[in-house]
């Protein structure tokens, strides 16, 4: 008897042994059941099933609506920042190379969830200052993308570098759901573009009358169209010019408050 | 012959123990119920998942958990069941390469998960290039891996079997350097970084940015990954006068660097990339990582209610490592796999191709084509393998907890 | 600013906790001729045991000033407890055995306790955050904390016991006999296996000391944290010549002020700057160890001795 060894069969022929089959001689459970069921009187038998049936449906009455409440639900509101997206579309008017603004478009979509109301709070550096037309603030609703003008003023030539890769525009965001500080950052085209107000206000500055930036030519493009890149970055721009104040300040620059989310 | 035995030892030690068990850990916690005609797909997952970084790898690996527990609950693939695999790599290239090896080795696998270090990346790249399969990272920020070595002039995509559901450094870099300049007003910085292809790679470009935007960049240094002792460094950068240390690597030096710093005496801010932004950088750390900073991938999970219930089920199931930084792009890297087979099945004629080639090359193709809402947010990638959704988060380390300080998304057309 | 003082004081203090490993590796060499490479390990286990005693045994609040000597108490005795267990049941069998094999023992005691280590100890898969003395002091243009003075004082205390007890005390005289030559000493009836165990044992101690150290100023530990200073004490025990405890000492003071001056001012040099910083450290401690071996193989205050093998 090594204790390890293949099961043997319960009806082996060879049989003298007994065996034993767990539970054989106790009744089963269902059985039992079966047994008490059939033991009550007819009168305790419908209240049971009576006290049951009343117990399911109160059951399902109250679960239901919360499951099919919780499934049915579309997607929860979602956070304004997440469904929002800008897109560069072009300049929006011509503005000689002298100038000290520029109004350049953007499409801003909202995906889904409730309006969402946008306010530019602010640019890429400290003098810029940047803000919608006609009316600061606007509202996009879901689904649909709104054509927006933004005017990009140069206060302070000071402060600015003026080939940054990518700017961007602070904006405050608001729905349903919360208030959102948020930044939307762009390449290409829009930091070409945005070079070329730079160069045009502070270059001038800087220089005096000297050669003018000769992406300005191209300034005269408007809406959507590919505006082919300007000269390649120039060392010049890491040459600070000289502090100079009070161009055009159109408002004081606050810096971003810290992001404040609000459920 | 003593010194001889010396020499041998010491040679012999420092081969064995750099080689220390390199194994890997199979964790299926799918578990094929179905009997009959289902078919058994693998996802391989790879992260580190024991030593360093492993918070944030755990992170990878349970998120994409989730992910698969999800599809084979609801049937989003009727007919298949999926499993995930998952191997650590420890970030390390060669583990990671061998692992990859494994996973386009394993005759049920259709795609993988990860790793979480690009310079890891880099290693595994060739190896499901050429097996065809897809690799989906949720948290590559190197923008060589997907836009090729010259980048900045010349956008070439190396692999096509290659995504990621992470945004790249050149923004990130960026995000973080314009943050310093007009968030923080700081102009002089202190660059570290940890030689490894993401910490110098993220290092380099937030340096151009900074100079870019009119920052000085006084000095710069790199540590070893594993270093402990930095007081050579914090003296260094005393002496720099400094009023920033950005930091390119991981939370494993940095939170030692930022304690070993303000411990010296040296109370400016560090500032580092999404390999710091993990919950183990502020308890390794202490109380010396208040006011530290990070750039993190996406948004801040709280904000996305869809990744509502992903973190009730990650910390129901009391999966370890940290959600937060990874979670929800791994569970998008997995989810957008598991709808790739989905729509190869359905082009089938609901049926499973039997040829896994076909199947993981149509995987790539169907993965390119993804377009869905995932946890954060809508997934689709370009035409390098990049995710389309850029978005960027600066956090700060305020009263022991990172804290959202700014918000963005990018459209870099 | 002049930053040398600075750098000195960091040098000094990474060596001193180099050095008080180092002492284990060379006692234990220095009586069985055998490189316990598991002794990084018992630094390592040296501080969880410290941990334990801060974290699960003393009450919240209590002032450092008793928890550290608890600590030191705690983390002594786990540290001792591994050392002289590992000497019992791994390489007492193995005495006598070729050399090579209690080294191999000695690497795979290493990983185990390591294992050990990551998977059983709660939360030991990350790091773990340490209580740290953090409270600085500007003493001219030097900047030092707490742990700092802590980790200098704990060097000098053990240094200058441990030289009196291996001069003065019967132990230590038994000790110094059985380095020479065990088979006599034990003729001369000297319990080797005594002396063994005290070896194992000190060594253990001085692990564990530096491994509060060494919490208290980095402010955390992990379960790898044994690997790279074991690996450095065994080069600063080496570099001062393997089997002398005043040479582990100075080797680690030496390796510590090289490594630190290396990544200091290598890369002020001209033409040096892709060689120099922080991440090159120890490329030059260790060419500053085969320059070292070149001219004295034995190490700077190891004596050249006929090989008993």
């Amino acid at each position: 008897m090594t204790g390890i060894g293949p099961v043997e069969p319960v009806n082996s022929p060879e049989t003298n042994e007994s065996h034993d089959t767990i539970g054989t001689d106790a009744p089963h459970l269902t059985d039992r059941i079966a047994d008490l069921w059939a033991g009550l009187t007819p009168r305790t038998r419908t209240a049971a099933i009576a006290t049951a049936v009343a117990g399911a449906v109160a059951a399902a009455a109250t679960l239901i609506p919360q499951v099919s409440g919780d499934s049915e639900s579309p997607a929860p509101v979602p956070w304004p920042a997440n469904v929002t997206t800008w897109r560069y579309l072009g300049f929006a008017a011509p503005h000689n190379s002298g100038a000290t603004s520029g109004r350049y478009h953007f499409a801003v979509t909202v995906d889904h969830g409730p309006p969402v109301t946008l306010r530019i709070s602010g640019t890429a550096f400290p003098g810029l200052t940047a803000h919608a037309l006609p009316e600061p603030a606007f509202t996009v609703a879901a689904s649909t993308t709104r054509k927006i003008t933004v005017r990009i003023s140069v206060s302070d030539c000071s402060e600015l570098p003026l080939n940054a890769d990518l700017p961007f525009l602070d904006v405050t965001l608001r729905n349903t759901r919360a208030i959102q500080h948020h930044s939307f950052i762009f390449g290409g085209t829009f930091s070409r573009d945005l070079s070329v107000l730079l160069h045009g206000a502070c270059d001038r500055a800087a220089d005096g009358p000297g050669p003018r930036p000769s992406g300005s030519a191209n300034s005269q493009h408007v809406d959507g169209v590919e505006i082919p890149p300007n000269r390649p970055t120039a060392p010049r721009a890491l040459v600070r010019p000289p502090r100079r104040h009070n161009k055009n300040v159109t408002s004081e620059l606050a810096a971003m408050p810290l992001s404040a989310y609000r459920a | 012959m003593r010194r001889s035995l010396v020499i041998l030892t010491s040679v012999l030690a420092t081969g064995a123990l750099t080689l220390t068990a390199c194994g890997s850990r199979d964790d299926n916690g799918g578990g094929d119920s179905a009997g009959g005609d289902t078919t058994t797909l693998t996802i391989g997952v790879d992260a580190p998942l024991s030593g360093e970084n492993s918070t944030t790898g755990l992170g990878i690996q349970y998120g994409a958990q989730i992910a698969v527990d999800d599809a084979n609950k609801n049937k989003l693939v009727p007919g298949v069941t999926f499993k995930l695999k998952a191997f650590d790599d420890k970030a390390q290239p060669a583990t990671g390469q061998s692992n990859a090896t494994s996973i386009t080795g394993d005759k049920t696998a259709v795609g993988a998960v990860g790793p979480l270090n690009s310079g890891v990346a880099q290693s595994m790249q060739q190896v499901f290039a050429s097996a065809n399969m897809v690799q989906i990272s949720p948290s590559n920020t190197n923008p060589e891996l997907t836009q090729g070595k010259n980048w900045q002039t010349d956008k070439k995509r190396p692999f096509k079997t290659y995504f990621r559901t992470a945004t790249t450094d050149e923004l990130q870099g960026s995000f973080a350097a314009d943050y310093a300049i007009n968030g923080l007003k700081k102009k002089s910085v202190f660059v570290v970084d940890d030689k490894q292809t993401y910490g110098a790679g993220l290092a380099k470009i937030f340096t151009e940015q900074f100079k870019k935007l009119g920052g000085k960049v006084v000095e710069t240094d790199h540590v070893n990954t594993g270093d402990k002792d930095f007081g050579s460094l914090v003296t260094k950068i005393k002496n720099s006068k400094a009023d920033l240390l950005y930091y390119g690597g991981q939370y494993d030096e940095s939170a030692l660097l930022s304690k070993q710093m303000k411990d010296g005496g040296v109370k400016i801010p560090l500032f580092g990339g999404d390999g710091m932004f993990a919950s183990t950088y502020i308890e390794a750390g202490g109380a010396a990582t208040e006011g530290d900073l990070a750039t993190a991938i996406g948004v801040p999970a709280d904000t996305l209610p869809a990744a509502k219930q992903f973190i009730e089920t990650y910390k129901a199931k009391g999966y370890k490592g940290d959600y937060g930084a990874y979670g929800a792009y791994s569970y998008d890297a997995a989810t957008a796999i598991i709808n790739a087979v989905k729509a190869v099945v359905d082009a089938n004629g609901g049926k499973v191709p039997t040829d896994m080639t076909d199947l993981r090359t149509k995987v790539v193709d169907e993965v390119q084509k993804s377009d869905f809402q995932g946890l954060s947010g809508k997934v689709s990638f370009d035409e390098y393998g990049d995710t389309t959704n850029k978005q960027l988060t600066v956090y700060q380390v305020v009263k022991g907890e990172w804290k959202a300080v700014k918000t963005g998304t990018a459209d870099l057309n | 600013m002049n930053t040398l003082p600075q750098q000195l004081a960091n040098g000094l203090l990474l060596g001193s906790m180099y050095g008080l490993i180092a002492i284990g590796y060379t006692m234990v060499y220095g009586i069985v001729q055998l490189i316990n490479f598991a002794h990084g390990e018992i630094f390592m286990t040296g501080a969880f045991g410290a941990f334990t005693v801060y974290f699960y045994i003393l009450p919240d609040g209590t002032s450092m000033a008793i928890a550290v000597p608890l600590m030191l108490i705690g983390g002594g005795l786990v540290a001792i407890l591994i050392a002289v267990g590992a000497e019992r049941f791994a390489y007492r069998p193995l005495r006598g055995a070729p050399r090579l094999a209690p080294l191999i023992t000695a690497i795979g005691l290493s990983l185990a306790l390591q294992e050990v280590v990551r998977n059983f100890y709660p939360g030991a898969d990350r790091a773990i955050a340490f209580p740290g003395l953090d409270t600085t002091h500007d003493i001219g243009s030097v900047t030092i904390k707490d742990a700092d003075i802590f980790l200098i004082l704990a060097a000098v205390v053990c240094m200058a016991a441990l030289a009196f007890f291996v001069r003065k005390s019967r132990t230590g005289r038994a000790m110094q006999a059985t380095a020479q030559d065990p088979d006599t000493a034990q003729l001369m009836g000297i319990d080797t296996n005594r002396i063994i165990v005290i070896a194992f044992a000190i060594g253990g101690f001085f692990a564990a000391v530096a491994a509060v150290a060494y919490g208290l100023k980095y402010g955390n530990i992990d379960y790898r944290m044994g690997f790279l200073m074991g690996l450095k004490a065994f080069t600063a025990a080496v570099l001062g010549g393997i089997g002398n405890i005043y040479g582990a000492m100075l080797g680690g003071i030496v390796l510590g002020i090289a490594e630190t001056l290396a990544s200091a001012y290598i890369d002020g040099i001209p033409g040096m700057q892709q060689l120099g910083g922080q991440s090159w450290a120890n490329v030059w401690a260790f060419c500053l160890l085969i320059l070292v071996l070149l001219v004295r193989p034995q190490g700077l205050l190891g004596e050249r001795v006929a090989d008993r093998a």
